[in-house]
């Protein structure tokens, strides 16, 4: 019964215009980005030069091989791809309550948590098609702009495994923001309020709750650690491996914990998350 | 005779906080009848219903399909039911054979020419590749029966089936209801369309403020509610004499007719014959579905 539900949920998901329509938006806004990025570094646009040293930083993120890494950045959880899921996720979900397609399943049979279940699990198939179109989109535009600096594109640097391996590292650290979206429209059945909820944590709430665990200090502040943004951050610290030769990162005071804790961390609130989304819809009472 | 009962509802609560929308419902449908559910709007009838279909829980009591227990939580049974409750569940941007594919599914052994097959049989094969939420509400409500037929079921519960269907449309689902239950499918009607429901159902249950007020074969139901009626040279003679006839309720003269209830025409005539009083005519009346439930429910129009 799950492998049906999860079919028919591949089906719905792949035939959403609005999944088509978020990627379409996630190529322009990131080509634009790099275009944009591109043209004020060479045009010299306002007649002011930018100094040498930042330039070649930034340059750095506009061409290969560290505008792939740039790309994953773009794509993670509170910057642009995280933001087009968060969105995603909240209308595929509330939208069920709205159209009644949760009561048609159940009403053959269904069990509820393997509908639930499989809902979210095949909403992860999205978010891989969200970062690796981000990253394919942006490796596509910072090509030219790499064979217009250099003559050749630096395949050789590229360690192709590590970026496989980057996108579902990246994919798996959107987990806990989908979760929370997830949540939401199951706990509210309305569109609006979990897309609002959904992207306000991500960018407002998770923020300010760093902040503040910082300033409350000793024990509070490494609550912060624990936060998902913290654990993203440290799991896709490893994304720069897909740079080859890349020294290991040094640990920072906001990256403190190591990769695999990170990883185990990200499971466990999107369990959490998700198994309160079940829980939930275990309770709820559909019928009109 | 034994009937086999496939869906058995005992002591049925469901309350919304303050609110009893269902209060003691008990009911028990025979196989291959066709069940009608009536009742006024807000008597309890959709909560009824969709308890049922698992889709809400239960304050307390019970409800047994095919011998199983079914709620929320255990809804396995539902596999053998098809549904239609109000508006259909479709999804808007898929077409109506796609939407019909993810029912199918769930059904792994249908044959393979199903989906076409039942597409001709509600008259959408020519629209079967157009976008769901496009159709008019009737094509949506034909679509909504096709899923809800698409795999066989063993018991089919609609909730105003017809909504949004035309005059003929409502007629091609008369005949297709007819059909389904002279095939052996067990039928629970919801519908507001009392004609409807005395022409098609066996059986009825009304359902008014949370409570079954009636329950039973419509032949029969409406059989004691039946009245003689006759047409007598002199109909206040004839009131009279009926007067004193033991059991007689409710006699009414009406110009040459006199018309009484809860006893039989032989019982009438013989008692008139004996007074002197020879009736012209004699008809046994039967009480409509529509004013049994009207009285019941004390709807006014």
């Amino acid at each position: 019964m799950f492998r049906q539900c999860l079919a028919n949920e591949n089906t719905k998901n792949l035939h959403r215009s609005m999944l088509w329509i978020e990627l379409g938006i996630l190529v322009v806004v990131l080509s634009l980005i790099q275009g944009l990025l591109y043209a004020t570094l060479n045009l010299n646009l306002g007649q002011q030069t930018v100094p040498t040293q930042e330039r070649t930083q930034m340059m750095q993120t506009i061409t290969w091989p560290g505008s792939l890494v740039t790309a994953l950045e773009l794509v993670a959880g509170s910057a642009l791809g995280g933001m087009l899921l968060v969105v995603l996720v909240a209308a595929v979900t509330a939208q069920e309550y709205n159209w009644r397609t949760f009561h048609l399943w159940l009403s053959h049979g269904v069990p509820r948590s393997k509908l639930l279940l499989a809902k979210f699990a095949a909403l992860l198939l999205p978010a891989f098609l969200i970062v690796t179109t981000g990253v394919v989109s942006a490796a596509g535009v910072t090509a030219l702009i790499t064979l217009q600096q250099s003559g050749s594109l630096p395949l050789g640097t590229i360690h192709y495994g590590q970026l496989l391996l980057s996108l579902v590292r990246t994919t798996y650290s959107l987990s806990p923001y989908a979760a929370l979206a997830f949540l939401l429209a199951v706990a509210t059945r309305s569109t609006v309020v979990s897309v609002a909820g959904g992207l306000a944590y991500p960018l407002v709430a998770e923020g300010l709750l760093i902040q503040l665990l910082d300033m409350a200090g000793g024990n509070f502040s490494r609550l912060a650690y624990y936060l998902p943004a913290s654990l993203a951050g440290n799991l896709t610290s490893l994304n720069q491996f897909l740079i080859k030769g890349t020294a290991a990162p040094a640990r920072t005071a906001s990256a403190s914990l190591a990769p695999l804790p990170a990883a185990a961390g990200i499971a466990l609130w999107t369990v959490l998350l998700v198994g309160l989304s079940i829980w939930l819809f275990q309770r709820q009472d559909l019928a009109d | 005779m034994n009937e086999e009962i496939i869906l058995e509802i005992k002591g049925l609560k469901k309350y919304f906080g303050p609110v009893h929308a269902i209060e003691a419902v008990d009911l028990y449908v025979p196989r291959s009848q066709v069940y009608g559910f009536l009742g006024p709007n807000g008597a309890g009838k959709t909560t009824t219903i969709g308890i049922i279909l698992g889709l809400t829980h239960p304050t307390a009591g019970s409800v047994h399909l095919f011998g199983q227990n079914v709620s929320p939580h255990n809804n396995q049974a539902l596999r053998r039911v098809g549904a239609l409750v109000g508006a259909p569940s479709l999804v808007p941007y898929l077409s109506a054979r796609k939407n019909l594919e993810l029912v199918a599914r769930f059904s792994p052994k249908l044959p393979k020419n199903r989906i076409e097959s039942i597409l001709e049989r509600v008259g959408l094969l020519e629209a079967a590749n157009r976008a769901a939420g496009r159709f008019s509400s009737g094509m949506k409500q034909r679509l909504g029966l096709a899923m809800a037929l698409l795999h066989d079921p063993e018991l089919l519960v609609l909730d105003e089936p017809t909504n949004g269907m035309d005059p003929a449309g409502m007629r091609e689902m008369r005949v297709l209801l007819r059909e389904l239950a002279s095939s052996g499918v067990t039928i629970f009607l919801s519908s507001h369309l009392l004609h409807e429901i005395e022409q098609v159902c066996d059986q009825v249950a009304v359902l008014d403020k949370g409570r079954i007020v009636a329950q039973g074969k419509v032949d029969n139901l409406l059989g004691k509610r039946s009245r003689v009626k006759v047409r007598v040279d002199s109909p206040a003679e004839a009131a009279s004499l009926l007067e004193r006839l033991p059991g007689a309720e409710d006699i009414q003269p009406n110009g040459v007719y006199v018309s009484v209830g809860n006893v039989s025409s032989k019982q009438v005539v013989v008692h008139l014959v004996a007074g002197g009083v020879i009736p012209s005519e004699v008809a046994v009346v039967k009480d409509s579905l529509e004013s049994m439930f009207l009285e019941l429910t004390q709807e006014v129009l």
